[in-house]
């Protein structure tokens, strides 16, 4: 054996020795134990829950309430002036003003019951009479819903059962 | 055109199914042979993998302490600590490599290379040294790198006295131009040596 | 065929639970042959579920018609692209596409780490095979694509895709986002491996590093690919509605950038680790959730396209992954310990913590605004909705918060910020924003914003103001850094200004990745901006009348309809005036479809320029063509949005573009050349959407008249002069589609 292997063999042994103390310097030497109450974990989770809270609040009074025709009629005065999204079928022969132009007045109705909407934008092309539409807007003092959005639920026919032989078209 | 996909999944799929069940169909002697399990090398990549993580985090520390994003303290501390770590990994390289030929290349030339300077190399010394060369050849930006080691301590900027390294240009801290001497040459031929170093030592790694 | 691809999906469902059982050995005893099963058990359920996938496509291209997925979303007429589409345009398809993104990553990981990280791996693998084989026990009992007719219902034709999503986007919509949740499986499992083995070390840190920017990076396309989809085809003339399905994909991203924010952290300074670990967990559940929610049909939305009744088995698969990950986290909540303390609350440190709270409130609000309806239906069954203004008033703050501390987070010093960091870094973006922000809006204001005509509410105009003035601080703090680091390259290493703009970017790739990631957020926000000036109109117009809308004066100069094989084209020409001049022409249209004549759909006309975007939509028309209207929208800075999309995802790349190490990983070794190449068109890739947008908008390919080619000799002038010889009610009643099918 040469020298420098006998050398080799002392230095490899002697660093095969070294602990692993510099190899992981910032190894955790076992967290402090915390004495007392965790003040920053207990803030932290206050400030946490009141803004939750707030924007709980916040939010029941921003969200607009949902109906059927026949819901929002049976609720009469309680929602006048209130801002709501209503839902219905929209009455054959009650659409007035043509398409293409702006500004017009149907009725909606479900479960017998009707209600008159005036929308001053463009009417969706798909929509026609006897399609379910759902009305955004604000009802006036008589119930009538002027609705800033109109929304048009189009009879899809790439959900539901696949087609078959006898029906390649199924659910159209 | 799609039917050669499904092709080329059935095989992928039975190759790599045959090579699951493999481990589990040799002969007893075979098995073992796999379950010998490969400590060395497991160690090698993940000191490898260490050593890669700490130069990277010396070198984002050296790029906050030149735009001034930390205190000179917090530098000197965290830069020392890296490098105590970086040289403990490698240290644990070598003793895994010990006694390969590479290794005795680069003492002999560090002993060349240090004879110039006429003091009695203290072994230790001239190894903490060869490994802070390396964690700054890893560090791939030679530049960047000041090195509080003996050997070239004693090259520092005039302006700022910052410590240099030799290949050093300008200083990092002030822009100041480094005056050269004949220091070099045999830098040059010492880094070229650390980097076949470097290269004998990678196939062993990703085996 | 199609019994390959069933055998393929329970052979991968078989291996994976075998994998499961050989991975927990390899990982309880650490026995090499484990080891070794368990590694390729992960490579062949990923074979195995790539089969099943080119089974499925296989059958696609053929038309297959025996099997009911296939008879359901495709038909013989759809070019090959859409019949791509149709592999992940309904339920059970795009379910096998996460599977197969999943165990694709999955491999990858396990091929990449092959050396690396010995003690995690195991589990790794085990995570991502429960994963796989809980969506694999999905897909095989709840919805298989495989699924064949008896032999008598046989369809002969298929249903076609919905023509709304037969658009290039939509093609590459899904796919993004479905890769973008399922490769949240590979930093989950790391995390959770990390609570198994109770070794809370940098080691999954650094994993779970790289590995989050993947699916960051394919949340954030498949969102801005969505919002393009909706702004193009929906004809309500905006990107984002907060519609639920949206809000789902969205939430994931939130904390995921959360994470990459506090994950830095940690790697640093030894801190936050249980937060780290919680955030991994729950991002990963929230892509389930999201999942789940729009699956379920649990929340209405424009995307119900994709919903059936999976439902409960999503929520089943969300439920045990919820119960496991919290009990292991709660298990080893003792041993993640932070190493460090928060020296100052005004460090760096500090900064990204409070990061990741905006972060994490504004995940809260967007959760509270989807779920809420839902809660109050189940207490009290009445239906309500939360609109767009709650979220919007909830968010714009919290975001310009962030933009905030996006600036400040970029310049501010670690551990403590003294004085002289403030000093240093601090006042000249402060200068900057206090000298051009005013400047800048009032050249707009005084040069275009006037003339559009717009009186934004107080509110709305702060709002805006101080976007723009936060997007000039950040700018300046990322221009400032980019200044410093190319000044300390050329210094050291004489380099051109481009060499060493490059150069840094090489050798810093995360940080300067990072800053042009800051920098696409920074044009998103000003785009954000120009909404305050945003015009909204609908306009009636007769044949020939004009109106004028900002300075742009549009006159309505009649229809056209044109036919082809698949569908009915109506095309109204709309020139646009402006300054007395004839800017452009612009052709707003409607398709429809022979397959679905009750569905048609718009085909929007938009002009778009960095400064604002001119929307047409045709609503709806008189048969005859003597009066149409239309929804017109001018957008300022609406381009900027699309804009900072595409560097987002160009920084993103920068950040996770491969180093020479792990390309020996891959065991791929390119020339620099090579890596250039490659570089450039990832690049190039990147940019495309960009450059389809501005030809889109310049030319007739993004306007209804694209057709054009295909059928000039079938095209019927609708406008109804006394010369025209054809009748009139030829225009749009169903026969006429009859007719041309």
């Amino acid at each position: 054996m040469t020298d420098a292997q006998k050398d080799y063999e002392v230095r490899r042994q002697r660093l095969a020795s070294l602990d692993d103390e510099d190899l992981y310097d910032d190894a955790p030497k076992r967290a402090p134990e915390r004495t007392g109450t965790n003040w920053g974990l207990l803030i932290g989770i206050l400030v946490a829950f009141v803004a939750i809270a707030f924007i709980v609040f916040d939010g029941l009074e921003a969200e607009t309430y949902f109906f059927s025709v026949d819901q929002a009629v049976e609720k009469g005065e309680g929602i006048y002036g209130k801002h709501v999204r209503v839902k219905g079928v929209v009455e054959t022969g009650t659409i007035d003003g043509t398409a293409g132009e702006l500004g017009h007045r149907f009725k909606i109705s479900e479960q017998g019951v009707s209600m008159s909407v005036v929308y001053a934008k463009a009417l969706p092309d798909t929509f026609q009479e006897g399609v379910e539409v759902v009305a955004h807007g604000r009802l006036d003092d008589q119930g009538t819903l002027h609705a800033d959005e109109i929304l048009v639920k189009c009879p899809s026919r790439y959900e539901g059962q696949p087609p078959t032989a006898l029906d390649p078209q199924a659910s159209l | 055109m799609t039917l050669l996909f499904v092709f080329l999944a059935l095989i992928f799929t039975a190759f790599t199914l045959y090579k699951t069940i493999r481990p589990f169909l040799g002969s007893r002697q075979g098995q073992l042979r796999v379950e010998l399990l490969d400590n060395e090398l497991r160690n090698i990549e993940l000191l490898v993998a260490r050593k890669t993580a700490l130069v990277q985090s010396l070198r984002e520390l050296e790029y906050d302490w030149q735009t001034t994003k930390i205190s000179e303290e917090d530098y000197t501390r965290f830069k020392k600590s890296y490098e105590r770590q970086a040289i403990g990994i490698m240290r644990r390289l070598d003793a895994i490599h010990g006694g390969r030929a590479w290794e005795q290349n680069i003492d002999d030339e560090l002993n060349r290379r240090l004879g110039d300077i006429n003091q009695e190399p203290d072994p230790n010394q001239l190894l903490m040294d060869y490994y802070l060369e390396e964690v700054d050849n890893a560090m791939d930006d030679e530049a960047l790198i000041s090195k509080q080691s003996a050997t070239t301590a004693e090259i520092t900027c005039e302006k700022c006295e910052k410590p240099l390294t030799a290949d050093d240009v300008f200083c990092a801290r002030c822009g100041h131009r480094v005056a050269h001497d004949t220091t070099e040459q045999s830098d040059e031929s010492f880094s070229e040596n650390s980097k076949t170093a470097n290269k004998s030592l990678r196939p062993e790694v990703t085996q | 065929m199609n019994w390959i691809g069933m055998f393929a999906i329970y052979l991968a469902l078989y291996v994976s639970l075998v994998g499961i059982a050989l991975s927990f050995v390899a990982g309880r005893t650490g026995s090499r042959r484990f080891v070794l099963a368990s590694r390729f058990s992960a490579y062949t359920v990923f074979g195995a579920v790539s089969l099943a996938s080119a089974a499925l496509l296989h059958a696609l291209v053929t038309h297959d018609f025996s099997l009911q997925y296939v008879a359901s979303f495709s038909d013989q007429t759809m070019p090959l692209f859409y019949l791509m589409g149709a592999f992940w345009g309904g339920q059970a398809g795009s379910l096998l596409f996460w599977i197969f993104k999943a165990t694709l990553f999955t491999a990858l990981a396990v091929y990449i780490n092959r050396n690396s990280y010995q003690d995690f791996m195991p589990w790794v693998i085990m995570v991502c095979l429960t994963v796989a084989a809980g969506l694999l026990i999905i897909l095989t009992f709840g919805s298989n694509p495989f699924e064949a007719y008896t032999v008598i219902d046989d369809p002969t034709v298929g249903k076609g895709l919905n023509p709304l999503l037969q658009t290039p986007k939509m093609v590459l919509h899904p796919p993004a986002l479905l890769t973008g949740m399922a490769s949240m499986t590979i930093p989950f499992a790391f995390a959770v491996a990390a609570l198994i083995t109770g070794n809370f070390s940098n080691a999954w840190v650094e994993a779970a590093r790289k590995w989050i920017l993947i699916p960051w990076l394919f949340l954030s396309i498949g969102n801005i690919l969505g919002g393009m989809w909706a702004y193009e085809e929906l004809g309500w003339g905006g990107y984002w509605a907060w519609d639920p399905v949206e809000n789902a994909a969205f939430l994931p991203w939130l904390t995921s950038t959360a994470l990459i924010h506090s994950l830095m952290i940690q790697e640093r300074r030894g801190m936050l680790k249980r937060w780290n670990v919680g955030l991994m967990i729950g991002t990963f559940l929230l892509t389930i959730f999201g999942t789940y929610i729009t699956r379920s049909g649990l929340i209405e939305s424009v995307h119900s396209f994709a919903q059936s009744d999976i439902g409960p088995f999503f929520l089943v698969f969300l439920l045990t992954m919820m119960v496991l990950s919290t009990g292991l986290f709660v298990w080893r909540w003792k041993d993640m310990f932070a190493e460090q303390r928060l020296d100052s609350p005004i460090s760096r440190e500090a900064t990204f913590i409070f990061n990741n709270w905006l972060f994490l409130s504004m995940t809260g609000v967007v959760m509270f605004g989807t779920m809420w309806p839902k809660i109050k239906e189940a207490l009290t069954g009445q239906e309500i909705a939360m609109g767009p203004p709650w979220f919007d008033k909830w968010m714009v703050p919290l975001g310009l918060l962030l933009m905030l501390l996006m600036g400040i987070g970029t310049i501010i010093s670690w551990r403590r910020a003294s004085w002289k960091n403030f000093q240093n870094n601090f006042i000249v973006p402060i200068a900057a924003m206090l000298l051009i922000s005013p400047a800048l809006i009032a050249v707009y204001w005084n040069l275009r914003g006037v003339h559009l005509g717009v009186n934004p509410d107080g509110m709305e105009a702060g709002y805006a103001m101080t976007s723009v003035a936060l997007c000039i601080f950040v700018t300046a703090t990322i221009v400032q850094e980019f200044y410093r680091g190319i000044r300390a390259r050329r210094k050291m290493h004489k380099e051109s200004i481009f060499t060493a703009t490059i150069e840094l970017c090489i050798k810093q790739k995360r940080r300067y990745g990072g800053f042009i990631v800051h920098l696409g957020m920074v044009f998103c926000f000003l785009a954000f901006a120009g909404n305050a000036l945003k015009i909204e109109k609908d306009v009636s117009l007769r044949l020939g009348e004009s109106v004028t809308i900002g300075d742009f004066t549009m006159t309505y100069e009649g229809l056209t309809e044109r036919n082809d094989r698949e569908k009915t084209l109506i095309v109204a020409k709309v020139p646009v005036v402006q300054n007395g001049k004839l800017r452009f022409n612009l052709h707003p249209g409607k398709a429809i479809f022979h397959a679905s004549p009750q569905m048609p759909t718009s085909e929007i006309d938009i002009r778009s320029t960095p400064l604002e975007d001119v929307y047409v939509a045709l609503v709806n028309y008189e048969p005859n063509g003597s009066v149409a209207a239309f929804k017109v929208f001018i957008s300022p800075f609406t381009w900027w949005f699309w804009f900072g999309g595409v560097t987002l995802v160009l920084g993103t790349l920068i950040c996770l573009w491969p180093t020479r190490d792990s390309l020996d990983k891959l065991r791929l070794s390119p020339t620099a050349l090579g890596r250039a190449a490659v570089f450039g068109a990832a690049v190039g890739l990147v940019f495309s959407p960009l450059i389809v947008w501005t030809v889109e908008s310049e030319t007739s390919w993004g306007s209804s008249l694209r057709f054009d080619k295909i059928t000039l000799e079938a095209n019927t002038p609708l406008v109804p002069n006394s010369t025209s010889t054809l009748p009139v009610e030829k225009a749009i009643s169903p026969d006429a589609t009859q007719d041309a099918s």
